[in-house]
């Protein structure tokens, strides 16, 4: 392991006021220049932090030119102005943004671990990194000596897993816990589902863990740049680090959070002991839980991997992903042996699974092995890969296996059947290497649908119905084809179809709490505005609504769980002065939320067209799936058309199925649109970003350039 | 005498969980139950058989994810 220096900065901290440190840096890889900029009042009115204000250092780094290898594409990570808070639960997010290679556009991702607080505390509310380098560097930021730096970096491990360990080892001198460390891996070098690991270290293990922003391939951004690292350090950390305005009302307001959570976890969800693993059966009850790449939504052999066999793979222990999070989520399983690839033999910690790896790396692979599960994953983190991505990039794949769209001429080889974990392992390398077919897979559904059909011969329709990616980005591991909602909630999504907008499946489909247009589109603007709250205040959503007080349901909107927004209301005044109530969290939002949609038309990807999802996202694209929800779906024609409707070939109840439900879909979007204060083709109107006082020239300009003027 | 929520309600022979959600206000918001330790998805609400004793803990799944 070698450093020479290439650029260095000294600085003085500055005290940190109301959850603000005031000031951003950026660092540009390129020309190795190091500089502070001031965070001006209406900067902080406007984006309040986190997510937003990323947004706007990357509006103003990049054009509409500008492609996601691109120098001037910027990596912005911030925290917010709550992030950092050790008593309220859920306090230590960062935000991490890029304009990403599988959307060509603005992407956001969320991730645990300590970086961002750590940055801000350290004397920076947002980073910005811009620029390639010619060598890998690594950017060290310590907070406790006034120091930036960039350093070139030689010989240093490949993958996150013994890349965050031996730069912790290096840079902390005698106290680990003051390090943490984001990577990607060589997963992120050669595809493009590269993620971000952001670490922390687990003092009671004596070892580093990590948690990943995900989605995007932000992570290949970074490869991209030829940044190995980047390195904060900080101290401890105590109620008063955030200097917040209010100090008693915040710890009166924490401590009811987290003495709630402490309280009623163990007879709700059980978060604290089994993470989001219980999802798995209900999920699977409900058909919901993807399998065979979203083609059924359920499957007998799921209680292989459930809830109940990772209760006793976790390793038990706290588990926060930030200090003093009492939800405690984010489990690892102790000693596991990997069958495969580099570390095949050897003992690892496995920082996960979570929900959506196992859906997406296990059922929707048609993989019902617990084992095989944890491999995917451990690899997926050392590699830089997203979980999700690969999940449902893979489960694409094997679907046009089966249909025979492509064959071993085209997998070189690879029987690419599902339930094959084989292949699925042998695959994964590939991809993380860049070898084989596994080069082609890492370019993602979109891409992979323009090479099968291209250069394969492969039914271009088909690839479309069955691709389940959204403007470019693989979905999230929910099944939507029977709830309407949440076809929107991933369609409308701004990033892409991620679910972390707005999750309404239960309300809608269960429920049937929301029957009109109407009231679904009320669902998709309160839903996706309050949870993109978080991210700006550098949040977890995971308190909010994963365990409720007792007398929710007693309230008129359970859903809302609005004793909680009271309280994030109070936590946010308690913080920054800034009164808040909970009405105006929707409006704070609102404005960041409208800018990023302005931001996607600016890249070329913020109209009605660019809302579409993929049919199987919709209803069922085969006669299988048809018949195997046959009584679900004459029910429905029935219902629709009348007696008879339900007559005729299975193949024509799909098309008169199909007709309808699309144009359902269609009726949604001009409800939302309406809705959000959006034109019918998808765009804020002047009036709306003029009331969210987002009007600024350079909005307007999009606007105008779009033909939208009032 | 089964438990819901720490509240005590009487039990008879062959009570499905179906039965023990509709004597509750509001019981019909419950999508998960939890009998004894172990999850109860709403499609299994009818078929379920509650036994003496039960302990039952609805879960908040309802806008989560
Ligand atoms: S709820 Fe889980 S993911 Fe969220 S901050 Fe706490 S430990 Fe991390």
């Amino acid at each position: 392991m070698k450093f020479t220096q290439r650029q260095t900065m000294q600085y003085q901290r500055p005290e940190i006021d109301k959850g603000y440190a005031n000031q951003t840096l950026h660092v540009d890889v390129g020309d190795y220049s190091i500089s502070v900029k001031p965070v001006p009042e209406k900067m902080k009115d406007t984006f309040i932090g986190g997510k937003g204000f990323d947004l706007w250092l990357m509006w103003q780094a990049v054009k509409s030119t500008t492609r996601w290898n691109d120098p001037e594409n910027a990596i912005c990570i911030a925290s917010g102005p709550m992030g950092g808070t050790p008593a309220y639960p859920g306090s230590g997010k960062s935000i991490v943004t890029a304009l990403s290679p599988l959307t060509d556009s603005v992407v956001d991702s969320n991730v645990g671990g300590y970086f961002g607080p750590y940055l801000k505390f350290a004397g920076f509310d947002a980073l910005e990194i811009k620029g390639k380098s010619d060598k890998p560097v690594v950017v060290v930021i310590d907070g406790l000596d006034g120091y930036v730096g960039i350093e070139q970096a030689q010989d240093l491990p490949d993958d996150a897993y013994a890349l965050s360990a031996v730069l912790t080892e290096k840079f902390a001198r005698g106290k680990k816990r003051n390090i943490s460390v984001v990577s990607a891996g060589p997963g992120a070098k050669h595809s493009y589902w590269g993620c971000l690991n952001f670490s922390w270290y687990d003092t009671k293990r004596k070892m580093v863990r990590y948690k990943q922003a995900g989605r995007g391939g932000i992570g290949t951004v970074f490869e991209d740049k030829n940044i190995k690292a980047l390195v904060v350090r900080w101290d401890s950390v105590s109620l008063d680090t955030n200097r917040p305005a209010d100090k008693d009302a915040l710890r009166k307001v924490a401590k009811k959070h987290s003495k709630e959570i402490v309280t009623l976890d163990p007879k709700q969800n059980e978060m604290a002991r089994i993470g989001t693993t219980h999802l798995v059966s209900i999920m699977n009850d409900f058909d919901l839980l993807p399998t065979n790449n979203f083609r059924y939504g359920r499957d007998p052999r799921s209680t292989l991997i459930d809830r109940d066999v990772y209760e006793k793979l976790f390793d038990p222990g706290f588990d926060g992903c930030w200090m003093g999070c009492t939800v405690a989520c984010a489990h690892g399983v102790r000693d596991f042996i990997p069958m495969t690839g580099p570390y095949k033999g050897k003992s690892v910690f496995v920082d996960g699974p979570e929900y959506e790896t196992i859906a997406g790396c296990g059922s929707n692979l048609g993989v019902f092995d617990p084992y095989t599960i944890l491999e995917i994953n451990f690899y997926c983190d050392a590699y830089g890969l997203d979980t999700i991505s690969v999940g449902t990039g893979i489960a694409f794949v094997m679907e046009c296996y089966e249909m025979e769209l492509i064959n071993q001429k085209h997998t070189g080889g690879l029987e690419l059947n599902f339930g094959n974990r084989t292949a699925a392992m042998q695959l994964l390398h590939q991809i993380a290497l860049g070898e084989g077919f596994g080069k082609i897979v890492g370019l993602g559904i979109r891409k992979m649908k323009k090479i099968f059909a291209g250069e394969y011969g492969a039914d271009a329709a088909i690839l479309e119905d069955i691709g389940m990616e959204s403007k470019g980005l693989e979905f999230s591991e929910y099944m939507t084809k029977e709830s309407l909602a949440q076809q929107g909630g991933y369609g409308m999504a701004l990033k892409g179809a991620q679910h972390d907008e707005a999750w309404l499946i239960f309300l809608d489909m269960v429920h049937n709490f929301m029957p009109t247009f109407e009231q679904k589109a009320e669902a998709l603007h309160w839903f996706p505005m309050f949870r993109t709250w978080f991210g700006l205040c550098g949040l977890c959503k995971l308190p909010w609504n994963d365990i409720v007080p007792e007398d929710n349901k007693d309230t008129p909107e359970p859903a809302k769980v609005m004793k909680h927004v009271q309280w994030y209301a109070q936590y946010f005044t308690a913080v920054t002065g800034r009164n808040l109530e909970p009405n105006g969290i929707i409006e704070m939002s609102e404005a960041v939320y409208n800018f990023q949609r302005v931001f996607n038309l600016r890249m070329g990807l913020g109209r009605r067209e660019h809302d579409k999802i993929p049919y199987r996202a919709v209803g069922p694209v085969t006669v299988d799936e048809y018949e195997s929800r046959k009584q679900r779906y004459d029910k429905q024609l029935i219902q629709i058309f009348g007696d008879g409707a339900a007559d005729g070939t299975s193949e024509e109840k799909v098309a008169k199925l199909r007709k309808y439900r699309q144009d359902q879909y269609e009726q949604l979007k001009d409800a939302v649109y309406k809705r959000r204060g959006w034109t019918p083709d998808g765009i804020p109107t002047v009036a709306t970003v003029k009331r969210l006082g987002i009007d600024f020239p350079e909005v307007l300009e999009v606007l105008k350039a779009n033909g939208v003027t009032e | 005498m089964i438990c819901v929520q720490d509240q005590r309600l009487a039990w008879h022979p062959g009570m499905t969980l179906d039965q023990v959600l509709d004597a509750l206000e509001k019981g019909h918001l419950y999508a998960v139950v939890r009998v004894n330790g172990k999850l109860i998805s709403k499609p299994f609400f009818a078929v379920t058989k509650v036994p003496d004793e039960s302990i039952i803990e609805p879960l908040p799944l309802i806008a989560g994810g």
